[in-house]
């Protein structure tokens, strides 16, 4: 990661290397930060969830509407578009634990599901709204940086407290190693589950409010292809797609590298902005790859020494 | 009767090594033409390594197999197969997602024109086959779906589809009906007939007098002799099965005076109508052949299964144990026989291993105290002479004693009032099982009460103040231990009733 901002700041410069970029940074991170916190939490107990982009968008959507349409006061209007992404978390879990569909399948299901049922309700798009909720996710608060900034980074500080020092979310990390000995140790999987796909859609919501509320405005496409970016960045950052690895802090490492990726990718003129999902889907392949190698030993030798020193 | 017919199979001297046990030493084998052979012998006699170096699933150490007179090696499945040598597994080898005729010409599905698989031809003769056997199942009906008794009727038929002069048949009435046993015993009958010769795996020894012409005894993969049955009665079997030193170790009874648990009339799948009671601080060993439904009957004390009926009482109290949660809060543990799979999580280290059923119980209140932890670990690391770099070590990469020791102290740091521990000397070396017996030992001498699932003879001798011997998913006797011999148990573990059958 270092030697990426050495990196990139011999190539651009001051054009990479200044205060404004790096606030564009940390702003455009917020909402893939706030995802990567949740997919890390899900693949520490050993699923994941296809639907985040859709939640956020129906964060976003649900909030825009709220106050738009059915004239709520901008907290009221947050609150109540938590408890449906809440309720939308709530539907995965329930696929996933009760009914016992593949975590792949349910959530690529409820992820088509959800980001029609957002456009139905709320519309394509919703401008116009309020200034004192736009002022929320714009307005400056410390040191420069808005809101959106500090909430995520509280958040994030949260949820390492949490997995270092709760029993709960310890026990995530049981589930995700050993699902059938954790449940002959005492640990309800099912629960754990249900809560991780319930917070994981409440952290996607809760970015889609602060998206809506910088933007100030709410689009239907808005987290299309998060789930892509979210679960490369947790990859990177050291989590198994066979769970029970992993640390939050290194799922806002690796989010933050992808981040990074883009925001150099963005300043370079001359590649297309199509070439993001591509470089997306490739950083997401190899991360994956190279946990497989690292499991089988290829590099067994390399990565079996910091094993034994962690 | 046997020495007129021609040898169809000689084995010679055959050994294979294990890492750690001498499975097969210098055994000798014969099968005449038309003969049943059986081959008898408790868990680990080698039973199942022999017929594996028949089937060609297993090299041989040393020795000569000759196939009519030549001299085979049998490398691999279809080098037997070649030689003539067909085999029916113990366990289950069906695809559970095929349909039953798919799985019934696994092996050569008929062709016909232009060498296209004929599915006509292949449901023709899979009627013919399973109407042999009198199996009455839908030829495209889902593997999976059918009972395990249906699925080893269909694996039977399977066997016989092949063209083979020798068939292994590794205990193939473990799983299935009297009728169905019956039913079998006709086709061997036939088979035999037709100048087939079968080598027959079982632990029912009544069978063995029912269906084979001489019988091979292997005790601890040594070969103790080959009879006609004829000339021995089942009592006599099962004495050459057994003879063994007991363990050097001697066993304290600490037990006192009131009930700790009570079983009543207990069922579910793989066992019904079980009942017993357990004192505080008494040693109750289960033990019986595999498949005979112990660790499901565990499994279902403990929550991890469900009960179909019958109670459960923990100190006189009835208790409603519906998950595992339940059961550790009503003060029962439970160490699995299958440390890897159902019990230890291999990429973690020592530490959190121990954690795992602790984390609730260890500290009052919401937070997880790494101190505690650290302190847990580093208590049964001692207690327990556990072998580790450190407490952050990876279990994976202990060895097998050390994992189990893991295991059982992670379950003494719970406290539980009852602790059910399955097989725990499975795949341990010499040294740890000591420690292990000790510990155990010492466990009850603190008030708790140890249900030990075994198939080890030795142990369930040596160890312990009562033994249960079930049989097919039921108690066949609650016998004391020291009043209790090996003939005993085999004979009761095969289904044999003492004083029954035999006088």
């Amino acid at each position: 990661m270092t030697m990426m901002l050495l990196g990139a700041t011999l190539i651009f410069g001051r054009q990479f290397a200044n205060a404004s970029n790096f606030k564009a940074l940390l702003i455009s991170f917020v909402s893939i930060g706030f995802v990567s916190v949740g997919m890390m939490s899900l693949l520490i107990s050993g699923v994941f969830d296809l639907s985040v982009g859709s939640v956020f968008g129906v964060g976003m959507t649900m909030v825009a509407y709220f106050i738009a349409d059915l004239h709520f006061s901008w907290p009221l209007a947050a609150v109540a578009a938590l408890g449906v992404c809440a309720l939308c978390g709530a539907a995965n879990g329930f696929l996933v634990t009760k009914m016992k569909i593949n975590p792949l399948i349910a959530t690529l299901g409820t992820m088509g599901i959800l980001r029609g049922a957002a456009i139905i309700i709320g519309g394509v798009g919703k401008a116009g709204l309020p200034e004192s909720f736009t002022e929320l996710g714009s307005k400056p608060l410390l040191l420069g940086l808005a809101a959106p900034v500090w909430l995520f980074l509280v958040t994030a500080c949260l949820f390492m407290f949490m997995f270092r020092h709760l029993k709960f979310f310890r026990k995530f990390y049981f589930v995700g190693g050993n699902a059938e000995a954790a449940r002959l140790c005492g640990i309800n999987g099912e629960r754990i589950l249900f809560s991780g796909f319930v917070i994981m859609s409440l952290l996607a919501g809760f970015a889609g409010i602060l998206y809506c509320a910088r933007l100030g405005a709410s689009t239907g496409q808005a987290g299309e292809g998060m789930e892509l970016r979210a679960i490369a960045g947790v990859v990177i950052g050291g989590a198994s797609i066979k769970g029970g690895k992993g640390t939050i802090l290194g799922g806002v490492l690796g989010a933050l590298f992808m981040a990074l990726v883009f925001n150099i990718i963005g300043m370079s003129q001359r590649i297309s902005a199509y070439w993001q999902p591509v470089i997306n889907g490739t950083i997401l392949i190899l991360a994956v790859y190279t946990d497989v190698i690292a499991e089988q030993g290829y590099f067994g030798k390399i990565f079996g020494k910091n094993d034994k020193q962690s | 009767m046997s020495d007129d017919l021609p040898t169809v199979l000689t084995a010679r001297g055959i050994s294979k090594e294990f890492p750690g046990v001498r499975a097969l030493d210098r055994v000798d084998f014969d099968l005449n033409k038309g003969e049943v052979h059986a081959l008898v012998g408790e868990n680990g006699a080698g039973k199942s390594t022999l017929m594996q170096i028949l089937a060609g699933i297993c090299g041989r150490d040393e020795g000569r197999v000759s196939v009519d007179g030549v001299e085979c090696e049998l490398g691999s499945k279809r080098a037997a197969e070649n030689a003539g040598i067909s085999i029916v597994f113990q366990e289950s080898s069906l695809l559970q997602n095929l349909t039953v005729c798919e799985n019934l010409f696994s092996g050569e599905p008929p062709r016909g024109k232009m060498g296209l698989i004929s599915w006509k031809s292949m449901l023709s003769d899979g009627t013919a086959l399973l109407k042999e056997l009198n199996v009455d199942v839908d030829l495209n009906a889902i593997t999976g779906s059918l009972s395990t008794t249906t699925q080893k009727m269909i694996e039977i038929a399977r066997a016989l589809s092949g063209d083979f002069k020798i068939l292994i048949l590794d205990e193939p009435t473990a799983a299935i009906t009297v009728e169905e046993t019956e039913q079998l015993f006709a086709v061997i009958r036939k088979l035999k007939a037709d100048g087939k010769s079968i080598i027959y795996i079982s632990h029912r020894i009544k069978e063995i007098k029912e269906i084979a012409d001489r019988v091979t005894i292997l005790k601890d993969g040594i070969l103790v002799d080959t009879h006609d049955v004829a000339d021995v009665t089942e009592r006599e079997i099962c004495e050459l099965m057994v003879g063994r030193e007991l363990l050097d170790f001697n066993y304290v009874s600490q037990v006192r005076e009131n009930i700790a648990l009570e079983v009543v009339r207990l069922s579910g799948s793989g066992f019904s109508d079980i009942s017993f009671k357990l004192r505080q601080g008494e040693f109750f060993t289960i033990t019986g052949l595999a498949g005979a439904g112990r660790t499901e009957l565990a499994l279902s004390i403990f929550g991890a299964l469900a009960i179909d009926g019958g109670t459960i009482s923990i100190d006189g109290r009835a208790r409603r144990i519906r998950s595992p949660w339940d059961a550790m809060n009503a003060g029962i543990g439970y160490v699995t026989e299958d440390r890897k799979k159902l019990g230890l999580f291999m990429e973690m280290g020592v530490a959190a291993n121990m954690e795992s059923n602790n984390i609730d119980s260890l500290t009052p209140g919401p937070f997880s105290v790494k101190k505690s932890i650290e302190m847990m670990a580093s208590a049964n690391v001692d207690d327990f002479n556990i072998r580790c770099s450190g407490i952050d070590q990876k279990v994976k990469t202990l060895s097998g004693g050390n994992q189990q020791k893991v295991c059982l102290s992670r379950w003494t740091s719970y406290k539980p009032r009852i602790l059910i521990v399955d097989e725990p000397t499975l795949g341990v070396d010499v040294g740890s099982k000591e420690e292990i017996y000790s510990i155990l030992n010492r466990l009850t001498s603190d008030g708790i009460s140890i249900v030990m699932i075994s198939s080890d003879m030795i142990e369930t001798l040596s160890m312990g103040d009562r033994i249960m011997v079930m049989s097919a998913g039921r108690v066949m006797r609650i016998m004391d231990r020291e009043k209790a011999s090996e003939e005993d148990i085999v004979s009761l573990a095969s289904g044999l009733k003492l004083n029954g059958v035999e006088a």
